[in-house]
């Protein structure tokens, strides 16, 4: 309907039209400081990158072709797969907590259960406010040697774990802090996408008898389904491209044994402290695939393509 | 569910009230089988449930506790004498307090400077993502041109590409533009926001048709329009994309660090990780200037709660 009276306008007024008036002008002036923005920081950006890392730049401005030799290089760089199977097994860590945990509590916060809700959903929201700069420092502290966590642990008679000096316990010590920072926005998701879902259907349950886990089983979890998934995307997303919490605590070391170095480390480690600036691209490239890959095989497995 | 059917001494709630209603003012003729179950049972719900109620709240509580402990331990730790710091890690109440590392890093750093760099780049990105992206998300809501859908689309898809794949050429096309260094150079790579375009989009969606029609008719200009009437009308949708901006503005790490060279452009969370790498035993430094990092962000939430948190929630449901 819209279509219909722009159009006529367009033909009729042509001639007293303005230039600036023309519809087709108004549409580009709106659009145009977006699609400049856009174009020149995103989609250039992004095909340089991939010339990029067909080359090795000899200074800036001045790149050789090397074809393939990025990515061959990039199959037998053992750091490289140090940091993948690092970052690898951090975003399964963090996809193993911060989606049932944000549910559950989502889901109890909104039941009768509990006294003053809202009060507990702003306290547990706290952490996403923080930078993860700070995140960083303060967790530096608690997971010391000698910190909180450990004198807390010790109550149970747990002999003092070495988080940020032990290879294999960098990554379960970043799992912490993502837990910490992460579980008050997807609680906050998940209960934006249960207020979603009719009230009818649990009261219809309430009738059949069924109780509260059945409930939060068979209608909150389903129901949440597409919620469920955005998180995950987001949460593969961020954990892939994990960088401030590892480069705050171990700086562009990787920690203990590399335990702690993330890809997204590696990268800056290699572009800009190597200034192996090809090299590096490749590096982001290959996280790229990766990284697209997984979210398209995620949206596949929760059938996010079938249109029904 | 069957199980429930199949027990006769059990009533639905619903089957309750239906004999109740039947028969309201009839006494009932003696004891039937069902009822004193049926109120032994609802006396035990209620008091099971306030239990129950007291149970989660209390396992809550704890929750939140631990959720609190690093905001407590970030406090507390900047307020130790500095060589205690580290030394006193596991010591929950500490034994001396102390305002002196605040005092060090006044003297010691331009912790001021990096708070003003923090907002400017805060407000800039804000201002700039706003009006960038709220006339795009306009022409794309409501004006008619070629290939409009295909160009949303396209800037939604591109979404899927993460921002460190950028990193690199950015850098060098920052040195080709002299922006290194400078704030706008942090700034502009992020205005073209997509989600901000995306939910924007769908908001003047909503807006209604017949004002628009309406302003057309009268003759005025798409220009008038968007300034006269868009603009006002989109202000919640400006306010929640404001915090989303400047939270995600305020708390970047990354892109800051590798534009910003020089002390006095380091916005808070690149002077901070400079500490943190100067200097490995200045955690008085460290802590102190985090909490300044931290104070003026709980200051906002604490004086715009519900906005943050429907602004934030908002984006799990893409805006709806």
């Amino acid at each position: 309907m819209e279509t219909i009276t722009m159009g006529n306008t367009a033909t009729k007024d042509r001639v007293r039209t303005p230039f600036f008036h023309h519809p087709y002008v108004v549409a580009a002036v709106f659009l145009l400081p977006f699609l400049i923005v856009f174009g020149v920081f995103r989609i250039w950006a992004v095909a340089n990158a991939v010339v990029m890392s067909f080359q090795e730049m000899e200074g800036i401005g001045v790149a050789r072709w090397t074809g393939f030799d990025n990515y061959v290089r990039l199959l037998s760089d053992a750091t490289f797969i140090t940091a993948l199977k690092n970052t690898a097994f951090y975003t399964a860590g963090t996809l193993l907590i911060l989606i049932p945990l944000p549910l559950v509590l989502a889901a109890v916060l909104r039941s009768s259960l509990v006294a003053r809700a809202s009060a507990f959903r702003s306290t547990i929201f706290l952490p996403v406010l923080t930078s993860l700069v700070v995140v960083g420092v303060v967790f530096s502290l608690l997971l010391a040697t000698n910190g909180l966590l450990n004198s807390f642990l010790g109550l149970f008679g747990v002999p003092p774990l070495r988080w940020l000096e032990a290879r294999n316990l960098a990554v379960p010590a970043m799992i912490i802090m993502a837990v910490w920072r992460w579980t008050g926005i997807n609680v906050i998701y998940f209960t934006t996408g249960l207020a979603n879902i009719p009230r009818d259907m649990y009261e219809s349950a309430a009738v059949d008898g069924a109780g509260a886990i059945r409930k939060f089983w068979n209608i909150s979890v389903p129901l949440s389904k597409p919620i469920i998934l955005f998180v995950t995307v987001l949460t593969i997303f961020g954990g892939m491209q994990l960088f401030v919490e590892p480069f705050i605590l171990w700086g562009t070391g990787g920690g203990p044994g590399q335990g702690g170095l993330s890809v997204v480390v590696y990268l800056y480690r290699t572009a800009f402290t190597s200034f192996q600036l090809g090299y590096a691209s490749a590096i982001g490239v290959v996280l790229a695939l990766i990284i697209v890959t997984l979210s398209l095989v995620v949206l596949k497995v929760f059938g996010f393509f079938k249109r029904d | 569910m069957s199980t429930e059917r199949e027990n006769p001494g059990h009533m639905t709630p619903e089957q309750h009230d239906r004999i109740r209603l039947a028969a309201p003012a009839e006494p009932q003729p003696g004891p039937r089988a069902d009822e004193p179950p049926l109120r032994h049972d609802r006396w035990h719900r209620v008091v099971s449930a306030r239990r129950k109620k007291i149970l989660t709240t209390a396992i809550l509580v704890i929750v939140a506790i631990a959720f609190l402990i690093p905001f407590y331990w970030l406090l507390i730790s900047a307020l130790r004498p500095g060589n205690r710091i580290f030394a006193d890690a596991g010591q929950f109440f500490p034994t001396t307090i102390t305002l002196s590392n605040f005092q060090a890093l006044f003297q010691e750093t331009p912790i001021l400077v990096w708070l003003a760099n923090s907002m400017i780049l805060a407000v800039g990105s804000v201002i700039g993502s706003l009006l960038v992206v709220t006339m795009a998300a306009y022409a794309l809501a409501k004006l008619n041109f070629p290939f409009r859908n295909a160009i949303f689309v396209g800037v939604l898809a591109s979404q899927m590409l993460p921002f460190h794949l950028l990193l690199i050429p950015l850098f060098i096309l920052l040195i080709n533009l002299s922006l290194i260094d400078t704030h706008l150079g942090v700034i502009l790579p992020a205005l073209a926001h997509a989600f901000g375009l995306f939910y924007m989009r769908q908001y003047i969606l909503g807006l209604p048709q017949d004002v628009f029609d309406a302003a057309r008719v009268d003759g005025a200009s798409e220009y008038r329009i968007f300034f006269q009437i868009v603009v006002p009308m989109v202000k919640p949708a400006m306010a929640t994309l404001a915090i989303i901006f400047s939270l995600e503005q305020w708390n970047d790490l990354l892109w800051p660090l590798i534009v910003m060279r020089s002390e006095e452009n380091y916005p808070l969370a690149v002077g901070i990780t400079s500490l943190v790498g100067l200097y490995r035993s200045r955690w008085d430094l460290v802590m102190t200037a985090s909490v300044i990092a931290v104070v003026p962000i709980m200051i906002l939430f604490f004086l715009m709660r519900k906005q943050f948190i429907n602004g934030l929630g908002q984006l799990g449901t893409g805006g709806r």
